[in-house]
């Protein structure tokens, strides 16, 4: 079907597109239909059956969410036969539902509690004892099952059918002994088998990793992008105390829809390791900002005649690079790389970069680092360590006699500055298909440190006084899109929390 | 506004000379002394005096009175804290900080618990909002409120020091027997 059609809800007419189903046709009137088995992403289930509505001329409620709009079609999703019937239906799931809210992960984002409240009588009669299930079940190293919280809407078990393409949980047995269970030793193998705690809209599935860390109403939520891959999954960080506690993928259509990898998800320990260095290293001890960018002002200028190799790295962003390519441009370096580390990828959504920023530092004049380095000797090396994977070589580290790094833990270096993670600052990065996305400041992790944009920056003007660097990641964005052809026309409000495509670099979708 | 003329009232005679009033005074204040001086021979038994010998004599405070918190265990020495942090949430002062843990074995049908439960006795404004947020049953304000400390970490009430003050209360419902 296609077109739109006009329906009426709740007295409201409204034009919305052809094949529609109820619960989506509703919102264009501004109404919101309960739902647990629907998600827009999953094939249709109807077996919740919160999500009744009265559609005019028909004797019996349907379900929204399997019932799609037809020319003319009016409906009605908050009349008192509808809430009469959505009352029942809260009771129905509550009645073996446990009182676990106090220990249950889930509470403060629990459809179940939330639909409680709205459509809930508020009480039970159910005057007998509650069926009991397995609690606390494993299912392999990352998700915990309850079934005693369970309301059998088997999101999960079509999410793993459908979307990840691994079958491994079904249903098991009928009436209140019915149960999921997972085929073969129980233990799930999807590698985005994650994905199932945040479909799940009550407490069943629950993350090992984030299992009574916190409840989510302490935490401080950032919307971000995910680092471990090229493919810059939209997410959401959960912290608290500046520390990060947990990532949940953030609907993208265009990049991620709403799901995410598990390994994207759990790689952020690296971000609360408290050996980080915080303040920067001047010959093995801890010096001041101001005698460290001193320092490095001096080996800069020192090394002037005999060359200086940079080194950059893919996971800064493109603020972060083009205040290194403007102090390079100064200081009339030559040699500018990058090291980009690969891995494994696969067709649903890990990219085989295992960095967010490869394309914005060859965007920016680096080149990709070859296995064989220049065999020229340097004054100096300016280089930014990554985060993981192949850091530079030996012998390419012995070329300079002066070494600048950016490292997240203490090295061998005349200067060491430490790193700051993705989610201290604010930034973008040119994610899969030539993508800006927007990287955004969650945490502070130790309030003495400085971004590598404002070292860079500072180390640029103490060199020319004329320098007169960008307060703000917008303002840095803003100066980068003048300068290059390819970010052109881009500022950080046109990319939006959801990015925006780079039309000018040509790159196919 | 209007103004209202108020009438003082008149005195009497009698109490313009003030000397009848000065000696019904003098007479109770003598009677007071001497009955305090019986006193001292008997204090247990005292009938006049109302003073009290502080650190010897202390308030015996009514049930409901609002002291320190302190965590409670039940009749069989179980810990009813479930770390579920609605004491932390709800405390208006954040005086309370709890670092819930899972249970590493699952022979108990708890999941829950407090590894680390923090009271700084410095900010608790005494309110009970933690007794009254509790779901189950295992903070409560108990009838302590001498807390005198050299050191400020001492006013940082840890769990030993909460279960110790809070000790045992009866529990109807033992819900991890049941689950």
């Amino acid at each position: 079907m296609s077109g739109t059609v006009n329906v009426t809800v709740d007295g409201k007419q409204v034009a919305v597109p052809g094949g529609l189903n109820l619960i989506e046709a509703a919102r264009y009137a501004g109404k919101s239909v309960p739902h647990y088995c629907y998600h827009p992403r999953l094939s249709v289930a109807g077996n919740c059956r919160i999500c009744l509505v009265e559609i005019q001329g028909q004797g019996k409620l349907q379900i929204a969410c399997n019932t799609r709009v037809t020319e003319g079609m009016s409906y009605f999703t908050d009349n008192e036969r509808v809430r009469k019937a959505r009352e029942g239906i809260m009771e129905l799931l509550l009645i073996n539902h446990p009182l676990d809210c106090p220990i249950c992960d889930q509470a403060g984002e629990c459809k179940l509690q939330e639909y409680a409240v709205e459509h809930g009588s508020g009480i039970t009669r159910y005057a007998f004892e509650k069926v009991r299930k397995p609690k606390n079940v494993s299912w392999g190293d990352k998700v915990v099952f309850d079934s005693e919280r369970c309301i059998l809407c088997t999101r999960c078990v079509r999410f793993l059918d459908e979307v990840a393409g691994t079958p491994e949980v079904g249903l098991d047995m009928r009436g209140e002994k019915c149960t999921l269970v997972v085929k073969g030793d129980g233990k799930l193998t999807s590698p985005y088998q994650m994905n199932v705690i945040d479909l799940c809209p009550v407490g069943a599935l629950t993350s090992r990793d984030f299992r009574f860390k916190s409840r989510v109403w302490f935490m401080h939520f950032t919307d971000t992008v995910c680092t471990s891959c090229a493919r810059g999954c939209n997410v959401t960080v959960g912290s608290r105390g500046d520390r990060v506690l947990r990532m949940v993928p953030r609907a993208n259509p265009d990049v991620n829809h709403n799901w995410m990898c598990d390994h994207g998800r759990l790689h952020y320990a690296f971000v609360n390791d408290e050996t980080r260095l915080t303040v920067p290293r001047v010959a093995g001890k801890g010096a001041p900002y101001a005698a460290a960018i001193a320092r490095a002002k001096a080996i800069l200028e020192g090394a002037r005649g005999q060359g200086i190799l940079a080194v950059a790295s893919p996971f800064m962003t493109n603020e972060e690079l083009f205040a290194m390519k403007e102090l390079l441009d100064r200081l009339g370096v030559e040699d500018r790389f990058f090291l980009k580390p690969m891995g494994e990828g696969d067709d649903l959504l890990v990219h085989p970069e295992k960095c967010p920023n490869a394309r914005g530092a060859a965007l920016l004049g680096f080149a990709e680092a070859a296995a064989e380095w220049p065999s020229k000797e340097y004054g100096a090396l300016l280089h930014f360590a990554p985060h993981e994977g192949a850091d530079l070589p030996e012998e390419a580290l012995k070329r300079a006699k002066r070494r600048i790094l950016f490292s997240l833990k203490e090295r061998e270096a005349d200067v060491c500055f430490p790193l700051t993670t993705w989610i201290e600052k604010d930034g973008t990065v040119v994610s899969a298909g030539d993508r800006l996305q927007r990287l955004t400041k969650g945490i502070t992790f130790e309030p003495t440190l400085v971004t590598e944009r404002t070292v860079l920056d500072r180390l640029h003007a103490s060199l020319d006084a004329s320098h007169r660097p960008p307060d703000t990641a917008a303002q840095a964005l803003a100066r980068l899109a003048a300068a290059l052809p390819a970010f052109a026309g881009v500022t950080w409000t046109r990319i939006g929390p959801l990015g925006m495509k780079l039309e000018a670099t040509g790159a196919p979708a | 506004m209007k103004t209202r003329i108020v009438k003082r009232p008149q005195l009497s005679v009698g109490e313009r000379i003030y000397f009848a009033t000065v000696v019904k005074g003098l007479l109770l204040t003598i009677k007071h002394f001497f009955g305090v001086c019986r006193d001292l021979f008997d204090w247990k038994n005292k009938k006049t005096a109302i003073t009290m010998q502080y650190p010897e004599e202390r308030w015996d405070f009514k049930d409901n009175f609002r002291g320190a918190p302190a965590l409670v265990m039940d009749q069989f020495g179980r810990e009813k804290c479930v770390a579920c942090q609605m004491c932390e949430f709800v405390c208006p002062p954040k005086a309370i900080t709890i670092w819930p843990a899972e249970f590493a074995t699952k022979d108990n049908n708890v999941e829950k618990f407090p590894d680390r439960f923090e009271i700084d006795m410095l900010r608790c404004i005494y309110c009970g909002f933690c007794e009254e947020a509790c779901p189950e049953e295992a903070i409560f304000l108990v009838k302590e409120a001498e807390l005198v400390h050299t050191d400020k970490k001492d006013f940082i009430h840890d769990k030993g020091k909460l279960y110790e003050m809070g000790g045992i209360r009866e529990d109807r419902i033992l819900k991890w027997q049941h689950k």
